[in-house]
């Protein structure tokens, strides 16, 4: 096996950056669990700042400087992305912890006619992506993974070759405990090629199975089992907001990040949605989830964004978010057919369109079509009329009809003159709203055509108008 | 001197006699309302494309008058819109008329949101018909939609009780429809094409009546016919 590891020392950071251009200063991530430096960009490295620093120094090298917390559930969000895109390009992917992904290149030498191919592809894959990152090769991912983290950049058409490289790595670069590295630097060993060197049966006699485990695995010998990543059937991004949003349109800029991958997701998978859910975590209360639907299934991320505008100037938060949450999971084969453009006569992608953008700033419930109802209470009527997306052929004419209805009766009040009637309505005794009425047509003086009726008890109502 | 004169004549308020001359093009199409009278004072009819402003109440018969007007239109294919806020449209009148598959119902609570729906369908080119319910209407307003309209092609009939609006809208056509001792009238503020009219009477019938029962009763109880229901 021939492993490549490809290691991100700060991506949280390279989100950061990516989210805020305007930003130029020295930026640091803060692990809050023992308050130190875990990433800090070019910057903060000028200006004097350290890994492993602690806040306060922090602040007094530079008392500008901006914090951002660490957050591991937004790394990983950000590296399954990553291994989403990267399995575009390759097959088998393993992510490993929060920050480093393997990729096996041996089926990909051959597929690339040469790893200097691939390796090509893959980092301008991610170059595109504006993150971060060092790689290094091996027959296992442990080597790979010091070498990536030792810097080294490097990789070997064959996998042995690697081990020159790794026996003058450090034992910081490894994932042996601080404890044990420790230990072994207190007798000297300092680099890979030392510890290497030391006969496996006196270190077993001083150090746990796992240490022996990872050694076997640094020399080559066995490859502890990893499982493959499979990008999921549906979209679903985490982003942690680097700072707590008030108001909901300010939110956009950020949903144009998730909102890219998300449409970069269903291009390559020939897919389109019409629906987007939204996740919003407020920090005094509870999450805040909604949906933007779109006329039509499309992956387009320019209409998609506009519609999130749309809908985003209608919501209120709360209280402020901290972070979101988009998930895609209705997905269905994208289909040319209803997006063409270029015909000249009507087309439905203009309609669709404007569905979309009617649905994400009125609400989802705001477009209706006309679907007769076979009802003869005109009271049900308003309550049951429409559904979307849906237009049946009408059947039958329902008799005299009135354009206006009230949704409620109300009393008549006014003069008026009876033109048409009565037409009685008795129904409804089979449930619990019986109705008996007489319907009338009547004119107001100023030429309103009421629809009245007449209960049983004798009280005269206005039911609707004539248009 | 001469911008001012222009600022003055860009008003709403101000009738110009250049857009009446150009609109009044025989080439423009006119879609006639069936009215005789109203179509002769109307040029042939309403623009295709523009804005309509009807000045009445929900219920005054203006649907009815529009009848023939949205069948023209709806031949396109394209969507009819209706923006009936705070109205309630009756799905089974929409079924009896000839263009209920084209039409989608959009409800909004405010005029804004009307607004704002009104112009999102012009825009979107896929709407051949927007009607719309007002409780009032800026001529800034109208003026925006009637530039839209034109511009996409699409008819907006824009009814509204005309109370706060006292001065001709700058649209194709003004219209108030009126009542008065039994007979329909309508008062054009505004035609492009035409000069305004006032009190033109038009034909336009109750949904239904009990004239024929009323006539008949009449007819007999002052015949001699009415002994076939005599008992001998």
């Amino acid at each position: 096996m021939h492993w490549l590891y490809l290691h991100f020392p700060r991506l949280q950071l390279d989100l950061f950056e990516q989210l805020h251009p305007e930003q130029t200063g020295p930026k640091v991530v803060i692990d809050g669990s023992d308050n130190t430096v875990c990433q800090l960009s070019a910057a903060a490295l000028t200006a004097g700042i350290k890994p492993g620093m602690g806040l306060a120094e922090v602040t007094a090298i530079h008392a500008q400087t901006c914090i951002i917390e660490y957050s591991a559930n937004n790394e990983n969000s950000q590296l399954e992305q990553l291994a989403t895109i990267l399995y575009t390009i390759a097959s088998d992917i393993v992510c490993v912890a929060s920050n480093g992904i393997a990729i096996n290149l041996s089926p990909l030498a051959l597929y690339y006619q040469g790893l200097n191919n691939f390796m090509a592809l893959c980092k301008r894959t991610l170059t595109a992506r504006h993150v971060h990152f060092y790689f290094g090769s091996g027959a296992t991912i442990e080597i790979a993974r010091v070498l990536a983290c030792s810097h080294v950049n490097r990789v070997e058409d064959e996998p042995s070759l690697a081990l020159n490289y790794l026996k003058n790595c450090s034992l910081q670069a490894t994932e042996l405990p601080t404890k044990e590295t420790e230990q072994l630097n207190r007798i000297g060993i300092r680099t890979l090629g030392q510890l290497i060197a030391l006969p496996l049966d006196e270190i077993g006699k001083r150090f746990n199975n796992q240490i022996i485990t990872y050694l076997l695995a640094l020399k080559g010998v066995k490859q502890p089992p990893y499982s493959l990543f499979h990008p999921r059937k549906l979209f679903s991004q985490y982003l942690e907001l680097p700072y707590a949003v008030e108001s909901a349109p300010r939110l956009s800029r950020f949903i144009a990040v998730v909102l890219a991958n998300n449409c970069a997701y269903l291009q390559k998978r020939n897919l389109a949605t019409d629906t987007l859910q939204f996740e919003l975590q407020q920090r005094e209360h509870d999450n805040l989830m909604f949906k933007v639907n779109a006329g039509t299934p499309h992956h387009h991320l320019s209409e998609w964004q506009m519609l999130i505008d749309l809908k985003l100037e209608q919501l209120k938060l709360d209280s402020p978010v901290t972070s979101l949450t988009l998930t895609c999971d209705q997905l269905v084969e994208f289909d040319p057919e209803n997006l063409s453009l270029l015909q000249s006569s009507y087309s439905r992608h203009a309609e669709n369109m404007l569905l979309g953008k009617l649905l994400a700033r009125l609400g989802s419930d705001s477009v209706k079509t006309v679907e007769q109802v076979n009802e003869h209470r005109q009271d049900y009527v308003v309550q049951q009329a429409c559904t979307l997306h849906k237009a049946p052929a009408c059947s039958e004419a329902n008799g005299l009809q009135p354009a206006w209805l009230m949704v409620q009766p109300q009393p008549l009040t006014e003069q008026t003159q009876i033109v048409y009637g009565p037409e009685r309505v008795h129904t409804g005794w089979w449930d619990d709203h019986p109705v008996k009425r007489d319907y009338f047509v009547a004119l107001t003086g100023n030429g309103l055509r009421l629809w009245v009726y007449r209960d049983d008890q004798q009280h005269w109502y206005v039911h609707g108008y004539f248009g | 001197m001469s911008s001012s004169i222009s600022s003055l004549i860009k008003h709403p308020l101000v009738f110009r006699g250049r857009d009446h001359r150009h609109s009044a093009d025989d080439s423009e199409l006119r879609l006639p309302f069936g009215q005789a009278n109203l179509d002769k004072a109307c040029a042939g009819g309403v623009p295709a494309s523009g804005v309509l402003s009807i000045r009445a109440l929900a219920g005054q018969g203006e649907l009815q008058l529009l009848n023939n007007v949205l069948l023209q239109k709806a031949g396109t294919q394209k969507r009819i819109i209706w923006l009936p806020i705070r109205l309630h449209l009756n799905p089974n009148w929409m079924c009896q008329t000839p263009y209920p598959q084209q039409s989608w119902v959009v409800n909004t609570t405010n005029e804004a949101d009307a607004l704002w729906a009104c112009e999102q369908a012009i825009r979107s080119q896929a709407c051949c018909s927007v009607v719309i319910y007002l409780a009032q209407v800026e001529p800034k307003a109208a003026r925006r939609l009637q530039v839209l309209a034109r511009q996409y092609d699409c008819l907006v009939v824009l009814v509204h009780p005309g109370y706060r609006s006292p001065g001709a809208l700058p649209v194709n056509i003004d219209m108030e429809l009126s009542f008065s001792a039994r007979q329909w009238f309508v008062h054009l503020h505004r035609v492009t094409g035409a000069w305004p009219q006032q009190h033109i009477a038009i034909d336009h019938p109750l949904p239904a009546s009990n004239s024929a029962i009323v006539n008949a009763f009449r007819q007999y109880s002052n015949s001699a016919a009415t002994a076939i229901h005599e008992v001998s």
